[in-house]
């Protein structure tokens, strides 16, 4: 009886989409879309962006599939290209994400600003640190998927992760710190904005 | 909220902060969003079923045919030529139903052929060749490869397959990287093996019964004592077969003829037979390298006179002239030329735009080829342009005395064969 799909090696499943077969296609599609869409998110800061690089990634994956070499190393040539496309599309919006930390009169719920901080700390790691934290949190990816998409050992995963978490946790001590050291006059809220 | 010390606060945080709703991956929807991606994958299949193991040996062989339906024309001509084997003539003693009998056991045989036309017209110099080495097997198809010249700088070289048993015809040019595989239905196989059938010399030989020929004695062809024979034909133009007196089957063939009207001189050559070989399916299986790109003529419906029309609008338009030529391996190189016009676009989506002039001419071609061979369709892109409301486009016949012509600013009409006669020759040459 034929595998169905998923019980395939990805393997299987890789060198089928390479001669062509659409739903061999369609399952990595379905497998590392929402992976694509966090790595690329890392990146840009932006969702629907985000989900444009996952969509033209698999088009490029489409077109350059006969040219992998490894098929075990599909999904970290995937994030490859979704790396490389997403740039070209910071360089082509000429824009680069930023994370400002503004001080405005406008009152914000106190939990929406812790969110912002975490974010701007998470903003400030190395690419490499910051892709990490993302697809760990972003839809809650298991290890063994991050690490296909990284490319890299659950060992590197785990030290990789403590280390940036241990980063966001300095960054945010040194925010509240700041606020300690320099408290706002009443009705200031501390409001951080992703621009890009 | 968690306080700082507590180990797991951070990581609720985290979650908190970038943790986003799974989107559910939709691919049927990615699909209908780039077609061209499922093309890609679909093209990738149909070559994938095709590709031999074997090294590629496409390019050692004899680059030689043209794969045009004029090619097909001319293997047909070559085919009655073989069939022209056939001669009445007693004289020499062999019997026409001897090669019969002989043509009758032949399961596959060889041949090449040269095919050249040549118009005496100061005002319409025009030289064609086409150079084709065939292989025709009862059990697995026919298989062309040649060349066409058709003026001195400009040479086509194909690979032409027809496999009836794959219900396919594959169309393979090493100079433009492509291929065209052309996938038929059962009438379609049907009609392309009657045209085979006509090609066989079996069929030549009954039709050569109701000739009159005449002996033109013993020679010697490459060694092979042959016996010639002649037919003139009423209309003008000879045909001329030498037969190996031995086995009964044809050595060379000739046919020459001049169209006084025209100033045309045809002249065909079909030698180099070989009766009775051995065929390995693999000479059959033709090789497709990874890095040429598969054009597919599926089982689409036929395009109709608005679909052929559209493609030439929206080139048109964008050019202010018709691609030179609707061969397909053309199609791309023409849009490609014109890729600068289209303003206003990201590159992705100028991409997709040039993709969907591209797959619009490319229906463009399939109308007018579907008409080329048995409809007597022209095209005349290369000096016709938009702005040339009064000049002929392209044309098809649709009666025995009427034609529809498509004009160059696209109106349509239907004109009786003394106007199209007018509206032609006052074409730019």
């Amino acid at each position: 009886m034929a595998m169905k799909l998923e019980e395939q090696s990805e393997e299987r499943i890789v060198e089928a989409a390479r001669n062509g077969h659409l739903e061999s296609f369609g399952a990595l599609y379905e497998r590392y879309y929402n992976p694509m869409v966090a790595l690329a998110y890392s990146m840009l800061a932006d969702r629907d962006l985000a989900e444009d690089v996952a969509q033209e990634s698999f088009m490029v994956a489409c077109r350059d599939l006969p040219n992998l070499k490894s098929k075990d190393k599909f999904a970290a040539w995937l994030a490859g290209i979704c790396r490389n496309i997403a740039r070209q599309m910071l360089k082509a919006k000429g824009k680069r994400i930023l994370l400002n930390v503004e001080y405005s009169s406008d009152s914000q719920d106190g939990r929406e600003q812790h969110c912002d901080a975490i974010r701007q700390a998470v903003w400030k790691l190395r690419e490499a640190q910051r892709e990490l934290i993302v697809l760990h949190y972003f839809n809650g990816f298991s290890r063994a998927q991050i690490c296909q998409v990284l490319g890299i050992s659950p060992q590197a995963v785990n030290g990789r992760l403590v280390r940036a978490k241990r980063k966001i946790a300095k960054h945010l001590k040194r925010i509240r710190q700041d606020k300690q050291d320099n408290p706002l006059d009443s009705g200031q809220a501390c409001k951080s904005r992703q621009k890009t | 909220m968690k306080r700082p010390n507590d180990k797991n606060w951070l990581d609720e945080a985290l979650t908190k902060a970038i943790g986003s709703e799974e989107t559910k991956p939709n691919f049927e929807k990615w699909k209908q969003e780039h077609p061209e991606a499922v093309e890609m994958l679909t093209s990738r299949a149909v070559r994938a079923s095709f590709i031999s193991k074997r090294p590629l040996n496409i390019r050692k062989i004899i680059m030689k045919n043209p794969i045009t339906k004029l090619a097909v024309a001319a293997v047909v001509i070559i085919a009655c030529v073989i069939g022209l084997t056939l001669w009445r003539g007693t004289q020499s003693g062999i019997a026409l139903a001897d090669v019969l009998a002989r043509i009758e056991q032949v399961k596959a045989y060889r041949y090449k052929s040269s095919w050249k036309i040549t118009i005496d017209d100061p005002n319409n110099l025009y030289n064609f060749e086409h150079r084709t080495t065939n292989l025709v097997s009862q059990e697995y198809g026919s298989k062309q490869n040649g060349e066409q010249h058709l003026d001195p700088n400009i040479v086509y070289t194909f690979d032409y397959y027809f496999l009836p048993q794959k219900k396919i015809t594959l169309e393979i040019s090493p100079k433009a990287k492509k291929c065209l595989l052309t996938e038929l239905d059962d009438t379609q196989v049907e009609r392309m093996r009657k045209q085979n059938e006509n090609m066989d010399p079996r069929s030549q030989v009954k039709k050569f019964l109701e000739g009159k020929y005449e002996s033109l004695g013993r020679s010697t062809i490459n060694g092979i004592e042959v016996e010639g024979f002649q037919i003139t034909h009423p209309t003008g133009g000879d045909e001329k077969m030498w037969v190996d007196v031995k086995t009964l089957l044809p050595v060379r063939y000739e046919f020459e003829v001049f169209d006084q009207v025209k100033k045309r001189h045809t002249r065909v050559v079909i030698d180099n037979c070989q009766w009775d070989v051995s065929v390995d399916a693999a000479e059959f299986e033709p090789v497709i390298p990874d890095d040429y790109i598969v054009v597919t003529d599926s089982k689409k419906p036929a395009p109709t006179e608005e679909d052929a029309m559209q493609g030439l609008k929206l080139y048109g338009g964008l050019s202010g002239r018709y691609p030179d030529t609707l061969y397909w391996t053309d199609i791309e190189g023409h849009v490609e030329r014109i890729k600068e016009n289209v303003k206003g676009l990201t590159e992705e989506k100028r991409t997709k735009r040039l993709k969907d002039i591209a797959e619009r001419l490319h229906e463009t071609r399939r109308f007018y080829y579907a008409r080329a061979k048995e409809k007597g369709a022209e095209y005349y892109g290369k000096t016709v342009t938009p702005k040339d409301a009064d000049k002929v486009l392209m044309r098809w016949k649709v009666s025995d005395n009427e034609y529809r012509v498509i004009y160059g600013d696209l109106h349509t009409e239907t004109v009786t064969s003394e106007k199209l006669v007018e509206l032609e020759a006052a074409l730019p040459k």
